[in-house]
């Protein structure tokens, strides 16, 4: 399907599909407030862009248009071209809002060893639908840093395809401005052999939605994910991460740490869903809140889907629990405050994923991040 | 026993393999009423009056039907379609009055509960039972020890006439009518079941049980049992059922609730024991007040179809709550099982751990919620569910639901699922046991901290009853 197809088809299913369709399932519940997005989409699209302020390669209608260098290339679908395929427009009426107020979808595919900085472009009005596909080329070694600092809502969609024997790391930073309703997708496609390692860390804003679902398709397909999710005030996050192996011996290894300070409510969740082609898939997945607000809330819900009796190994662990006193005082004992115990904190976590992920070259701006952005709210 | 009727040991019980063989297949016995047809105001009403109901129970029923109308079918439920409610008999009264002694008992009834063993049972270590064969109460036994402390065990239509106010306190308020469409249905169409009223202070040194049967097919059974514990009191309760195999299929919707005061301490353990043509909805929930104990032990090894969630509202400070529960699936049949623990106090505890045993086909699913409210200072919560898969055709969900809104309070949670090893196997296999016999000590195993979790009474029973299914498949592979 191309892009105007997709439209036309997007504009029709967004009047048609309700919201959230399985809204009656006792596991599956609403923890993301759709009416924002209703509102938001109602207010109509962006129609002024401005640069992000990183000095990564801009993705996007402020971007340069289509743009080559070493081991990457970037360039706007034209007309007529195949999306990624991975996501289908008329699959949920968020979806089809993105697709509905997409003006253009950007092509990157990066191959060799190759390390790159994306920065998101941003709206200073209205609706922002953007929409990437990233296609890693079989064999490369690659490194992705994506910053969206979104200042409007709407909605981000990626698909990426991972080739055979590929290696990607990539690292996700979402910034937020305050008070809008954002929706992330990350639609991932893991060939055989490839190795996938991707971490996230992210700030809240007035809701902010984001899905990951990773394809383990073919054999030996790996995935490793590291996550740290910070709601503040009275903000809502829902995290979803879902993985589906395919693949033998394919296997997967995800913790997702969601921390509610002030007001806010955050949510981890998720499924590992191992198909009945899946021998011997092998799959731990984690979720835990820590509530560090006195009115926080928070929810971890990981759930399992095993099709097949010869599978390696599938866990998951939920955990949901406040800082812990003992914690505290040790860390006061030497001298901090509570504030500067709990900055400590969330940085020792977020730094964790970077080196998690073998990403330790991204240290030193998550350390930046964390205490420009956590300090001065406690 | 007299009449000629053999009382079948619980070995004999266990030796048969499973309960279909033992109990053959339905066979026609007579019938007193049958209500059966289209399920509005009228049949409602025929029910009410043939059970001499006093007005607040003929209300609640019509409501609850009103209800049942409006609420929408549950859409995440699998395998109802076939359920056509009309063509169930709603109500269904064998030809034989209520009696005290099993040799009052008609022969053809008498059979079936001797081949369960359950007269023996109740000789052994229970301090009362209550029988229903489809909708009503065919036997209501109490020993003395109860009658000495003012322990009240009726069947509940009986207590509905003899104690409405005590009844009419609790029935519907701890599980309520609203809840959910099959709930709904419960409550419009419920006949049989036990009223167990504990007073303060007392504690009753056997279980006591209650058992249900279904005799034929095209049936539903809508038992309803309430137990009311008083302060500081102490019981323990069991649930048995059975049915014969069938050429379609019966229906269960019943319901138990559980009001616990403040420090009483209710057990409450059912042997779900099915036929594999009963599609089971079991509706469970208590209420625990300050310092109160609530247990849920469930062990599922039958049915078609089977989804229960035994609930827990921790409503005084103290209060706790354990649910244990093992489902066997042998066969292409889905057991959706979990719990629910909803902290609503502070300094509540829960523990839910369930295990799941799936083969031959069968579906296990763990789906559960804990609830910690804002408020519930310090409360803590604990969630382990183990899933065991015996062979590639399949399949173990969990789905729990972790929502934690007071930010002193603390939920843990941990699921695994496993295969059966090929090492283990090969290991006990090399030292002379069959594949079924080494399949068995696997599962045996794997519950085993569950296994001790259950009435001495029980545990024999239920571990040769799995020992027995999962030795059946050895063959299998």
């Amino acid at each position: 399907m191309n892009l105007i197809e997709a439209k036309n088809k997007a504009r029709k299913a967004y009047e048609e599909l309700e919201w959230q369709p399985i809204s009656d399932s006792p596991t599956t519940k609403y923890y993301t407030n759709w009416r924002l997005y209703e509102q938001a989409y109602e207010s109509g699209p962006a129609t002024m862009f401005h640069e992000p302020k990183g000095k990564g390669i801009p993705i996007g209608p402020c971007g340069n248009g289509d743009q080559r260098g070493e081991g990457y290339e970037i360039s706007e679908l034209r007309d007529g071209e195949s999306l990624g395929r991975l996501v289908n427009p008329l699959e949920s009426k968020i979806i089809a809002a993105h697709y509905s107020m997409l003006d253009k979808a950007y092509l990157l595919r990066v191959w060799g060893n190759t390390r790159l900085n994306l920065e998101l472009c941003r709206a200073r009005d209205g609706w922002f639908s953007l929409h990437l596909i990233i296609v890693v080329e079989p064999k490369s070694q690659v490194d992705l840093v994506v910053n969206e600092e979104r200042t409007s809502p709407g909605t981000t969609v990626f698909e990426l395809h991972v080739g055979e024997a590929a290696r990607l790391n990539t690292y996700v930073v979402l910034e937020p401005s305050r008070g809008i309703a954002a929706y992330q997708l990350w639609r991932r496609r893991v060939s055989a052999n490839a190795e996938l390692r991707t971490g996230l860390v992210g700030f809240s804003t007035t809701m902010y939605r984001v899905e990951e679902s990773t394809l383990l398709a073919d054999m030996r397909a790996r995935y490793t994910h590291r996550a740290v999710f910070i709601g503040m005030e009275g903000d809502q996050v829902d995290y979803i991460v879902d993985t589906i192996h395919v693949g033998q011996k394919t296997k997967s290894n995800s913790s997702i740490y969601g921390y509610a300070l002030e007001k806010s409510m955050v949510v981890v969740r998720g499924l590992v869903d191992v198909r009945d082609t899946a021998e011997y898939a092998d799959t731990e997945f984690s979720a835990e809140v820590t509530m560090l607000g006195n009115e926080a809330r928070g929810y971890a819900n990981p759930m399992m889907e095993i099709k097949l009796g010869r599978v390696e190994k599938a866990t998951h662990r939920a955990a949901q629990y406040r800082i812990m006193e003992d914690q505290l005082f040790y860390l006061q004992s030497r001298g901090l405050d509570e504030r500067a115990a709990i900055t400590l904190m969330l940085l020792e976590r977020s730094l964790q994923t970077v080196r998690d992920l073998g990403m330790n070259w991204l240290e030193e701006a998550i350390a930046g991040l964390i205490e420009n952005r956590v300090r001065p709210r406690l | 026993m007299s009449g000629g009727v053999r009382v079948s040991s619980i070995e004999e019980l266990v030796r048969s393999g499973s309960v279909d063989e033992l109990l053959g297949f339905t066979r026609p016995y007579p019938k007193e009423i049958e209500i059966r047809g289209r399920l509005e105001r009228s049949l409602i009403e025929e029910i009410s009056r043939v059970k001499k109901e006093p007005e607040w129970m003929r209300k609640l029923r019509l409501r609850a039907l009103e209800l049942f109308h409006k609420l929408p079918t549950p859409r995440w439920i699998q395998g109802i379609e076939e359920i056509d409610l009309d063509e169930i008999a709603a109500y269904v009264k064998p030809q034989t009055e209520r009696v005290e002694s099993w040799d009052e008992l008609p022969l053809w009834m008498r059979m079936y509960y001797s081949k369960l063993g359950l007269p023996e049972a109740e000789a052994k270590f229970l301090s009362g039972l209550t029988a229903v064969f489809d909708s009503e109460v065919v036997l209501n036994k109490v020993k003395e020890e109860l009658q000495q402390k003012g322990v009240i065990l009726l069947p509940m239509e009986e207590a509905v006439r003899r104690y409405p106010d005590l009844v009419k306190e609790y029935f519907g308020r701890v599980f309520p009518v609203a809840d959910h469409k099959f709930a709904a249905l419960h409550f419009a169409l419920w006949s049989g079941g036990a009223f167990l009223y504990v007073p303060k202070g007392v504690k009753v040194s056997q279980p006591i049980e209650a058992f249900f049967f279904i005799g034929s097919e095209l049936e539903g059974q809508f038992e309803h049992t309430l137990i009311v514990a008083d302060e500081n009191s102490y019981v323990e309760f069991i649930e048995g059922c059975a049915a014969p195999m069938m050429k379609t299929f019966s229906f269960h919707d019943g319901m138990v609730e559980i009001y616990a005061k403040r420090g009483a301490h209710v057990h409450f353990t059912t042997i779900q024991n099915w036929s594999r043509n009963i599609i089971n909805f079991n509706n469970k929930r208590a209420i625990a007040e300050e310092n109160a104990y609530v247990e849920w032990i469930e062990g599922s090894i039958g049915s078609r179809i089977t989804y229960t969630y035994p609930s827990t509202v921790l409503r005084g400070r103290g209060a706790r709550t354990r649910n244990v529960s093992v489902a066997l699936v042998n066969g292409p049949y889905l057991k959706d099982i979990g719990a629910k623990a909803i902290h609503a106090a502070p300094d509540t505890r829960s523990t839910i751990i369930s295990k799941s045993i799936s083969a031959g086909g069968g579906v296990a699913v763990y789906r559960g919620l804990v609830k910690i409210v804002r408020g519930a200072h310090r409360s803590i919560s604990h969630v382990e569910c183990d899933s065991l898969i015996l062979d590639d055709k399949s399949r173990a969900y969990t789905y729990p639901r972790n929502e934690v809104d007071e930010p002193t309070a603390q939920l843990t949670h941990e699921a695994t699922v496993g295969r059966l090893g090929e090492n283990q196997l090969f290991y006990l296999q090399s030292r002379g046991l069959s594949e079924g016999e080494a399949k068995s000590i696997v599962v045996l195993g794997f519950i085993q901290e569950v296994l001790k979790s259950l009435p001495p009474e029980m545990l024999g029973v239920l571990s040769k009853v799995i020992e027995l299914e999962f030795s059946e498949i050895g063959g299998l592979g």
